[in-house]
């Protein structure tokens, strides 16, 4: 069921973007598969990182696949698809503790923030190099 | 000599782009695919997410600067889009400087979507994200309603004469606020997840993803920007959430 959740958040975040016809609709998937794959990819053992890395590279392979065939820039899928990734929830808690002045916990938060956000950006960098080597070979 | 017109056209492209959320690395390599396609030799493009610094040197050697700066930036992919097809249309099709200029120009003012729709689906995010963090139907129904009611207020303020520091704040407070008030007239209701639904719209997860994008693309400026961006943003969302749970230990909720 929260796979249906993550679709409905991630096509309102769409929306909110002005991603426009299709490209709404196949965003809120790639946004699902990510999640998807997360839940998969911890299922199966691996730690928060490695899952949120196989997760958001899924998540870039989709849109840069779905750019090629549509048309339209990689960015029209992906940041959409990288909303139900990205951890807004712990940036809270880390600002939140840090307002309160308990230092410590709010450093704690931070940390596995930037962590999430490191292994994203690892995840989505992944696929994308490799997008871009194979289309400047197919250039020269 | 380089003319006024090829410079100022892409000039306004490249900040365009960035203004409707276009990557800042993206928009220099498009800022030089536009002047070669406008029959420029050299181009040097420095932009940031908050200017643009573009330099064109046309045929007989002579160069141009110009400096853009941007003060409000929004995500409208859409446009990001239509001015990406833009550039590689004129790339393709050989479009003269006029024809860029009106068909760019065109790209940047395509619609946003009306009010009654964003309204709804910045609903459907909050209230979606409140079932995704564990809430039942009901926390999220309560979650749709208050980010709904969020996005139609968030409309009224939208205005550059109101800093979005100030915007976020009390979308933070009347977020964090509305879900403890919804809790208090049915008790039924959890204020967590309706709140951390409702705060989704508003906390800067992309922005930091997109910081450290720019980081490992080398663009080191811009990264850091964003992240002064991402901190600023992140404190404004939780100095309203606590003011709002102040007011409830204060004993008025």
């Amino acid at each position: 069921m929260i796979l249906v959740w993550t679709f409905v958040a991630t096509l309102g975040f769409s929306v909110l973007f002005q991603c426009r016809g299709w490209s709404l609709l196949w965003a809120a998937v790639g946004g699902t598969l990510g999640w998807a794959l997360y839940l998969l990819a911890t299922n199966l053992g691996a730690g928060e990182a490695l899952a949120y890395a196989l997760a958001a590279a899924t998540v870039t392979l989709w849109s840069e696949t779905l750019s090629r065939w549509s048309g339209r820039p990689t960015v029209s899928f992906l940041l959409p698809g990288l909303i139900p990734l990205v951890p807004g929830k712990s940036i809270f808690t880390a600002m939140d503790l840090a307002v309160r002045k308990q230092l410590a916990e709010a450093a704690l938060a931070g940390w596995e923030t930037l962590v999430i956000a490191a292994a994203i950006v690892v995840g989505v960098a992944a696929v994308s190099v490799v997008f871009r080597r194979r289309a400047k070979r197919r250039h020269v | 000599m380089v003319t006024h017109g090829p410079i100022r056209v892409v000039a306004d492209v490249a900040a365009w782009m960035i203004e409707n959320g276009a990557e800042v690395a993206r928009v220099q390599e498009a800022a030089g695919e536009l002047a070669l396609a406008l029959g420029m030799q050299e181009t040097e493009c420095f932009a940031l997410p908050t200017g643009v610094i573009l330099t064109l040197v046309d045929g007989a050697g002579f160069s141009t600067t110009v400096v853009r700066r941007i003060h409000r930036r929004v995500l409208h992919l859409e446009r990001v889009s239509l001015l990406e097809k833009g550039i590689h249309q004129a790339k393709s099709e050989g479009w003269s400087l006029g024809e860029a200029w009106l068909r760019l120009q065109e790209a940047a003012a395509a619609p946003s979507y009306p009010g009654w729709l964003v309204w709804p689906a910045s609903g459907l995010a909050s209230g979606g994200f409140a079932l995704f963090f564990g809430g039942n139907l009901w926390e999220g129904l309560a979650a749709f309603v208050l980010g709904t009611l969020w996005a139609t207020i968030r409309g009224f303020l939208d205005r550059p004469a109101i800093p979005q520091v100030f915007t976020t704040t009390l979308g933070a407070f009347l977020v964090v606020g509305g879900s403890l008030v919804q809790s208090h007239l049915w008790p039924i209701l959890h204020p967590e997840p309706i709140a951390i639904g409702g705060l989704m719209l508003l906390v800067p997860g992309l922005a930091l993803v997109n910081s450290l994008r720019d980081l490992v693309a080398g663009e080191l400026v811009s990264s850091q920007s964003r992240i002064a961006e991402v901190l600023l943003t992140g404190a404004a969302v939780a100095v309203g959430a606590t003011a709002a749970l102040a007011v409830r230990a204060g004993g008025f909720l």
